[in-house]
């Protein structure tokens, strides 16, 4: 009996930490998917994640409004995310080194810019409690013990399948990342639409290192996302573009990051750096798996994606 | 009558130097249907994509009932009421119909609200009596299906010019004319239909007036019952010609076999069907056709034979052994610039794909690149191919020179087996003619051909027999002669009447 | 052939042929878009209180401007350059190696196994076995994604990113647990590497043989790319893949090669961190030279030899910056701004460069 609410209670503690270790990890990847649904592949969120985590701690510490905070992080990601769209957008660069380029240029700025702040203390964003619910096991911890920008995430997960699946601008994106000559025929305004699916995928990944620094960790540090940009692409394709997927992935992502602590707290000894190696091997192996998934079904993949896109040329 | 469209004094020059247009008049009547005749690359189709807003002319101007128009984008063409049925690229695969409807519909609401739409559509689709399922992926129809919605969405949006490039390209005997059935309706309601076309029966048969054009130019326009086959041809190509002579240099197909296929079967690659159960033989000097409706097999067939996909059955390609393979299989794709050759290598480089790596062009590891550039010069030469320097980048080069490039290739070697996929679609005249002999003499000199082509007309000139494939199965194997022609059309659209199976499923030859 | 020679020699003067094309039209954009990443870094500079003017000079006179910086400059340029190479072989048949760091670090951990567990070795053949096991141990680390996409048709840009990162942890791993030095008074370090089985080096300094060896790599690379069947075949896959597979070749086979062998490349350069420049293995042995290495591949246009003065310059720039940072505390990730602005600006060249390859092949196609 003992045993069964020593694991109930390592469970709920693991759900609930897995939510926040992953909460960053899906506003970066809720945002991919709206980029790459559109057919542009951002490999630069590690950089933006960096730029919206720092932006985020320094707005924090000059003022200390989280809210502003936060929008300042997702503007400030999404300024760096439109150098991203001109290039390949604008002038049909390769996505990929555009992407790998803007994360580079992410990482050497955040970190000659936030030396000043390393190790700085400040109010991060704090739990937000719903009364009475956070007191129903299991569930209340889990689900409503969280700070407040998890519940932002369900709904920007929400609005993002509304956007995607419900909206003219929705139906546009779709079309564009699926074959941009026949909606160029159409009269779509197919290079708007994918700026502004770039755009706003910028925003939520600043949201997410935003989220990151400022209620997750509470501290800035350089390089401090430590690949979990790399990590939101692929769990784009590990739920299939599906932004509700997506969410679901990020947290389960999100549990074998701190699967480690949980263990070494349940009296389980192994390796940190073992455990620390976990979930990468896990999205290798969950992008393999879906990859076979996708190849066979045929669908999923947005046809044109990571493809240039010259109007007119047949 | 009155003119619906006046086109004057157009012109339109591509960079390079290339007239496309010049300086050509046409005018367009309500309740006609008017045929724009040429051979591929006389101009019809940039003269149609001016009208539809799609290029710019650099000269000339446009009347629409009578008023002049000046147009931007597609977009304004749209509300002027011109309306162009694009085969490609105007349907999104991945959405269902009501939602590519909705893509280009003036005043979608920023919340969609899919079940109103749907039924709208319907009401719609009854009313003008076409048939359309809104709720089907587009991956999912026909190409004639895909076509009605093409048309249907042009009606919806108020089109009173339609305009339709090579149409029946895609379509079974049967479908078109269904086809042609509408457009009349459509024409006589007080619009108007351009039917672009390299086929001069297809304008006989289905046209009121017809503008002839050559070399980007207007030799002729006429009421279509004032000129005879035989001086539209010339007109449309300038001199005497008398199209499909080549059949005549067929030779007798041996005894021997080339080719054994049975129970093939493919998984489905490109559409719904795959290949079920394909069963035929190809003998020396013969020249097979396939015939079918494109999306019914013919690609999973193809990529069978040429191996790129695995497959149960059996094919037995006589005398060739696998490691031979290579050099005794000449196959010409479907997609001559995306598969045929690769656009970023040199001419030089594309022709030596098959040479590369055996003697007398290596020297262990190495390349002996001067013997390569000798026989890849000998390639242009025989050819005719142009641009000729073998250092030229192949995305430089025309579609026909492509062709040309492929054929030099696949055919050098003398090939045992020729698997060709519309082998001449979008070609000028002179060059289909030089494919159809190229394919007539090797078969001639010993080879077995298997054509796959959606043109019937080409199928019934240059084949021995045809094969009709429907659905991924064998329906029908036809003495290639135009009196079968209305048959086969019906085998084509699934129409099997009185078709006698013999053992294991596979069709024995209607008498 | 007199005729084919001359018109060569026309095209060279004309500026039409390939070679010198790029140095014929590398006029107007790539002026501009490097003088725009110039006002950038400067911008910057500005925001950290620091002379740009002061800060750029003294990271080219650095590097640059001593016979100390210019040896420092040339260590730093061997580990870019094998890196790089990692990168463009792979490229050559249209793949995008990501993973030379993670690469990288299993050829100094595989390096680090031969003189922790081939003990016995006698002396004369443990630099032989350890270039053999870090080449060994990169190409695995290039095989993983090579498989996945050639088998699978997995994405490799991001399996090898993903295996950066468990390179790294298993670099941490090892250090901190089983090869952790004992005399090491608790630092995570493996032991030190015994003179033997460090890699000869040049009179004194710390340039050691990973450079001829690259050097010769990109030569002999070159040569196969152009006068053999494969690397006629390679160029064929990444001209076009459907192609390619039409006229037989398996792709498979290439993509796991490829990567394989770059993998290995940057494998040496993880030997020459480990061996010779730290003495040891430990964390934190590479800051950053698999990816900066693949972004000189791309610089390089794909033209191998390239590859040499490009990383020369940025080898430059990292000994530069790093003496700035002793001397000035400007983090190394200087640099890396540097880079990623250099290479927008290398973005925005071929897109003119393009244009006008575009305005040719439209006039052709009627």
């Amino acid at each position: 009996m003992i045993y069964l609410i020593a694991i109930a209670a390592f469970i709920t503690a693991v759900f609930t930490s897995a939510i926040q270790s992953g909460a960053s990890i899906a506003f970066a990847a809720i945002g991919e998917v709206i980029s790459e649904r559109a057919g542009v592949i951002n490999l630069g969120l590690e950089g933006l994640m960096l730029v919206g985590a720092l932006t985020g701690v320094i707005v924090q510490v000059e003022n200390g409004n989280p809210a502003l905070a936060l929008f300042a992080a997702g503007l400030a990601a999404a300024l760096l995310a439109s150098i991203h769209a001109f290039l390949v957008i604008g002038l049909n660069s390769n996505q990929i080194v555009s992407g790998i380029a803007i994360s580079i240029l992410g990482a050497g700025v955040t970190g000659l810019l936030g030396r000043g702040y390393v190790g700085v203390k400040f109010d991060g964003i704090a739990k937000f409690e719903i009364p009475v619910l956070k007191d129903i096991p299991f569930f209340g911890p889990v689900l409503f013990q969280q700070d407040s920008l998890v519940y932002l995430l369900l709904l920007v997960s929400l609005g993002a399948y509304l956007l995607i699946n419900r909206t003219r601008y929705g139906l546009h994106l779709r079309s564009v990342g699926e074959d941009p000559q026949a909606a160029y025929a159409q009269s779509v305004a197919v290079q708007r639409t994918r700026v502004i699916a770039v755009l706003l995928g910028g925003f939520l990944a600043g949201i997410g290192g935003g989220h990151l620094s400022l209620a997750y960790t509470y501290a800035w540090s350089e390089r401090m996302t430590v690949g979990r940009g790399i990590i939101a692409v692929g769990l784009v394709i590990v739920a299939g573009w599906r932004p509700l997927w997506t969410l679901l992935a990020a947290f389960m992502f999100g549990a074998l990051t701190v699967l480690h602590p949980k263990l070494q707290a349940a009296g389980i000894n192994v390796s940190p750096y073992l455990v620390k190696m976990l979930p990468y091997l896990f999205t290798i192996v969950a992008l393999t798996l879906a990859t076979i998934r996708f190849k066979r079904s045929g669908q999923g993949m947005p046809a044109a994606l990571m493809k240039q896109f010259l109007p007119g040329q047949t | 009558m009155k003119s619906l469209v006046r086109m004057h004094n157009i012109t339109k020059l591509f960079p390079g130097g290339i007239f496309a247009n010049r300086s050509v008049d046409c005018e367009a009547r309500t309740g006609e249907i008017h045929g724009i005749l040429g051979e591929n690359g006389a101009g019809k189709t940039t003269l149609m994509k001016i009208l539809a807003g799609l290029y710019r002319p650099d000269a000339g101007m446009i009347e629409i009932d009578g008023q002049v128009v000046n147009f931007h984008t597609p977009r304004d063409a749209k509300l002027a009421g011109v309306g162009m049925v694009h085969q490609h690229f105007s349907l999104v695969n991945a959405l269902t119909v009501a939602d590519n409807l909705a893509l280009s519909a003036i005043n979608t609401p920023f919340f969609l609200k899919p079940k109103r739409w749907a039924a709208h559509l319907r009401l719609e689709a009854e009313r003008l009596g076409i048939e359309v399922r809104p709720d089907a992926y587009v991956w999912q129809l026909s190409m004639g299906e895909r076509q009605r919605v093409e048309i249907f969405r042009l009606i919806l949006e108020g089109a009173r010019i339609l305009i339709l490039d090579e149409p029946t390209s895609i379509l079974a005997p049967q479908e078109a004319e269904h086809l042609f059935y509408h457009l009349q309706k459509f024409a006589s309601s007080g619009h108007t239909v351009f039917l672009v076309t390299h086929k001069i029966n297809q304008v006989k048969e289905n046209t009121d007036r017809v503008t002839v054009l050559r070399q980007g130019r207007v030799v002729a326009t006429s009421q279509t019952q004032n000129l005879n086959e035989a001086q539209l041809a010339e007109l449309m190509v300038g001199r005497s010609f008398q199209q499909f002579t080549a059949r005549h240099e067929r030779k007798v197909p041996s005894d021997e076999t080339v080719l054994e296929v049975k129970g093939l079967t493919v998984k489905p690659l490109f559409n719904p069907h795959g290949l079920v159960d394909f069963s035929f033989t190809l003998r020396s000097r013969e020249i097979l056709g396939v015939a079918g409706i494109s999306g019914n097999g013919q690609d999973e067939l193809v990529a069978a034979l040429t191996g790129i996909t695995r497959y149960a059955g059996v094919i037995n390609r006589m005398g060739i052994s696998s490691d031979q393979e290579q050099n005794e299989v000449g196959y010409i794709p479907a997609d001559r610039r995306g598969v045929g050759v690769a656009l970023d290598l040199s001419v030089g480089d594309n022709l030596s794909l098959r040479d590369y790596h055996r003697s007398p062009f290596t020297f262990g590891p190495f390349i002996k690149q001067s013997r390569l550039d000798e026989a890849a010069r000998e390639k242009i030469a025989a050819y005719e191919i142009r641009p000729d320097s073998p250092g030229n980048q192949t995305s430089y080069l025309s579609g026909g020179n492509i062709q040309k490039l492929v054929l030099a290739r696949e055919m050098a070697h003398d090939p045992k087996l020729i698997v060709a996929v519309t082998p001449t679609a979008g070609l000028d005249v002179a060059t289909v003619d030089l494919v159809h002999r190229e394919i007539i003499r090797h078969a001639g000199n010993g080879a077995g051909a298997l054509i796959v082509s959606e043109d019937l007309d080409e199928l019934l000139e240059i084949c021995h027999r045809i094969l009709v494939i429907y659905a991924g199965r064998l329906v029908g194997a036809v003495e290639a002669h135009p009196d079968r022609r209305q048959e086969i059309g019906l085998l084509m659209s699934g129409l099997d009447l009185g078709v006698k199976t013999g053992t294991a499923g596979v069709p024995t030859e209607r008498n | 052939m007199e005729t084919d020679i001359k018109a060569r020699l026309l095209r060279i003067f004309r500026g039409q042929d390939d070679i010198f094309k790029v140095i014929y039209t590398a006029g107007g954009a790539t002026v501009v878009a490097a003088f725009a990443a110039f006002s950038l870094l400067w911008l910057l500079l500005y925001a950290v209180d620091r002379n740009p003017a002061e800060t750029i000079w003294s990271i080219l006179v650095g590097g640059f401007g001593s016979a100390l910086g210019l040896k420092e400059t040339v260590t730093r340029m061997t580990p870019l350059l094998l890196c790089a190479l990692a990168a463009a072989i792979p490229a050559k048949g249209g793949l995008f190696n990501i993973g030379g760091e993670g690469q990288l670090h299993l050829g100094a951990i595989a390096a680090t196994s031969v003189i922790i567990y081939l003990t016995w070795l006698p002396h004369w053949m443990v630099i032989p076995a350890m270039i053999m096991m870090a080449m060994l141990g990169g190409a695995i680390w290039g095989f993983i994604p090579g498989i996945l996409r050639g088998w699978l048709g997995v994405n490799e840009v991001l399996v090898s990113l993903m295996l950066n990162y468990v390179a790294v942890a298993l670099v941490e791993l090892l250090v901190y647990g089983p090869w952790k030095d004992p005399l090491a008074l608790g630092w995570p370090y493996s032991v030190s590497f015994p003179e033997w089985a460090v890699l000869p080096t040049w009179s004194g300094s710390n340039i050691h043989l990973g450079l001829p060896l690259g050097i010769a790599v990109i030569g002999l690379f070159y040569l196969l790319m152009r006068w053999t069947t494969w690397g006629f075949s390679v160029r064929v896959i990444e001209a076009n893949p459907l192609t390619a597979t039409y006229i037989g070749l398996r792709i498979k086979i290439y993509a796991i090669v490829l990567l394989s062998l770059g993998g290995a490349m940057a494998a040496l350069a993880g030997l020459g961190e480990v061996s010779v420049i730290q003495g040891r293995l430990r964390e934190g042995i590479s800051p950053g030279y698999g990816y900066t290495g693949f972004l000189i591949t791309w610089l390089s246009r794909k033209k191998p030899i390239a590859i040499i003065p490009i990383s020369f310059l940025v080898g430059g720039f990292y000994s530069g910056a790093d003496a700035l940072q002793l001397s000035a505390g400007l983090p190394a990730a200087t640099v890396d701004i540097f880079m990623g602005l250099i290479f927008l600006a290398f973005l925005i060249d071929e897109y003119v460069r393009r244009r006008r390859a575009v305005a040719y092949s439209k006039q052709a196609i009627s």
